[in-house]
């Protein structure tokens, strides 16, 4: 078994026990780390899926957004779960066929992956589009605390005093 | 002549807020290891509670003055994890020894932890007062032991202490969360703790146990992987990381002497001239 599968969607079953809940919705369908959820939980758990958090809610409301994507863009508005909110988009597309890295995707995953330094960004992206990255990274990571994420790494997600 | 002690270590993945659960647990486990011969049975930190309380930690929190929550079976001693509040509202994360005597148990021991890991993704300091008593040692079956709490193992000066006071077991109950998985079912994470326990050993000629959980709490997933490292600074047992794997092992009498009488560190030590050292570093004491 894939011990990152392992982890992840026990984080999933510990969000379902504190809710005392009995399914899971699923946003962002399409995206690589949305097919991933899919396949890892709908075997043992019930999953809807949607674009968007819904105003009530019965399900425990997941955003398969991987780390880069969170600190990138910011998460889905009203997502509980961010069950790969501490997987770099790189190990995600590793379990995921046919969805390449796009440039920026790769650029990060060697940063980060291989503990480079923000600097490194340059090499890969070019300065221009490096500073725009580096810049988006600095302003969302320390405002960005999303309530459950696995903590894989040293530095989850909301805890990264790296950026 | 001392006798080997028999140690079990039970590494578990208590039940966060549900004390009852957990105690169920504890007792189940108790009732399969043998009280014959004696054996110390080894639970992990925070064990009666789950280890993430924060703002029930004081709620959940056993009074100083209370019976042991657990009874082990006559000849058992059992170390267990909880939060302990003080007669003054201080709550501590304790390491209690608990002895069986045939009608239920009585306290041997208690450490509070010192150092309390607040950096990173721990956050222990808000919710725990950090204990300024270090490790003494009690009598388990013949045997000198010493209590640590999880990131008391990484500060030296702890172990050394224990080591002062003549002991032959350190024995750590611990919550290390499990990092950087390797895709072996081994924790990257727990592998600096294997190497910082077997250098533990090594300077002190001891036998160093590590109770580690397992299972998920708030996006934690712990690491598992319990060990024990004898006093020659080998690793003797260790666990895989899920919950309800454990170690059942005799130690050998003999080994603590054997390593001291290979390596005579402990033996030249110098406690004196530390003494003098911290006189000067840290001037008169103030406290």
């Amino acid at each position: 078994m894939d011990q990152l599968r392992t982890i992840v969607t026990e984080v999933v079953r510990e969000a379902l026990r504190e809710r005392d809940a009995a399914s899971v919705l699923l946003l962002r369908p399409g995206s690589p780390g949305h097919d991933l959820m899919l396949e890892w939980l709908r075997a043992d758990i019930p999953v809807e899926v949607a674009r968007r958090a819904p105003a009530e809610r019965c399900a425990v409301v997941l955003d398969p957004a991987p780390k880069d994507v969170l600190l990138l863009h910011g998460p889905v508005p009203g997502a509980e779960v961010f069950p790969l909110g501490d997987v770099w988009s790189s190990r995600v597309r590793d379990r995921a066929a046919d969805a390449p890295l796009s440039r920026t995707e790769a650029a990060l995953a060697a940063v980060f992956e291989e503990a480079l330094g923000l600097d490194a960004l340059a090499d890969r992206l070019g300065e221009a589009e490096a500073r725009a990255v580096r810049a988006r990274l600095l302003a969302t990571a320390p405002l960005l605390r999303p309530p459950l994420v696995p903590k894989l790494t040293e530095w989850t997600i909301g805890i990264d005093p790296g950026l | 002549m001392k006798r080997s002690l028999h140690l079990v270590v039970a590494q578990t993945a208590p039940a966060r807020g549900d004390p009852i659960a957990n105690l169920d647990e504890i007792a189940a486990i108790l009732g399969r290891v043998s009280p014959t011969p004696p054996s110390l049975v080894a639970f992990p930190e925070l064990s009666l509670t789950g280890y993430d309380l924060r703002m029930r930690t004081a709620e959940l929190a056993y009074r100083t003055g209370d019976p042991p929550p657990v009874r082990p079976r006559a000849g058992q001693i059992a170390v267990v994890g909880f939060p302990e509040i003080s007669a003054d509202g201080r709550v501590f994360n304790t390491a209690g020894a608990v002895r069986g005597d045939g009608d239920g148990g009585r306290w041997l021991h208690r450490h509070r932890k010192c150092f309390l890991p607040t950096y990173g993704t721990f956050d222990e300091g808000r919710f725990f007062a950090p204990s300024r008593v270090g490790p003494r040692v009690f009598d388990a079956q013949g045997w000198s032991v010493a209590l640590l709490v999880c990131e008391d193992l990484w500060h030296p000066s702890l172990t050394y202490l224990a080591a002062l006071q003549g002991a032959d077991v350190i024995v750590a109950p611990t919550a290390v969360p499990g990092r950087r998985p390797d895709g072996d079912g081994v924790f990257t994470s727990m592998r600096r703790w294997v190497d910082m326990a077997r250098a533990l050993a090594t300077f002190h000629q001891v036998w160093v146990v590590v109770a580690n959980r397992a299972g998920v709490e708030g996006g934690l997933t712990f690491a598992g992987g319990s060990f024990v490292v004898g006093p020659g600074g080998d690793v003797v047992a260790r666990l895989g990381p899920t919950a309800g794997e454990s170690i059942d092992l005799d130690l050998d009498p003999e080994a603590v002497t054997r390593a001291r009488a290979r390596f005579s560190h402990l033996r030249d030590e110098e406690g004196a001239l530390l003494r003098r050292e911290l006189d000067r570093i840290l001037g008169p004491d103030d406290d």
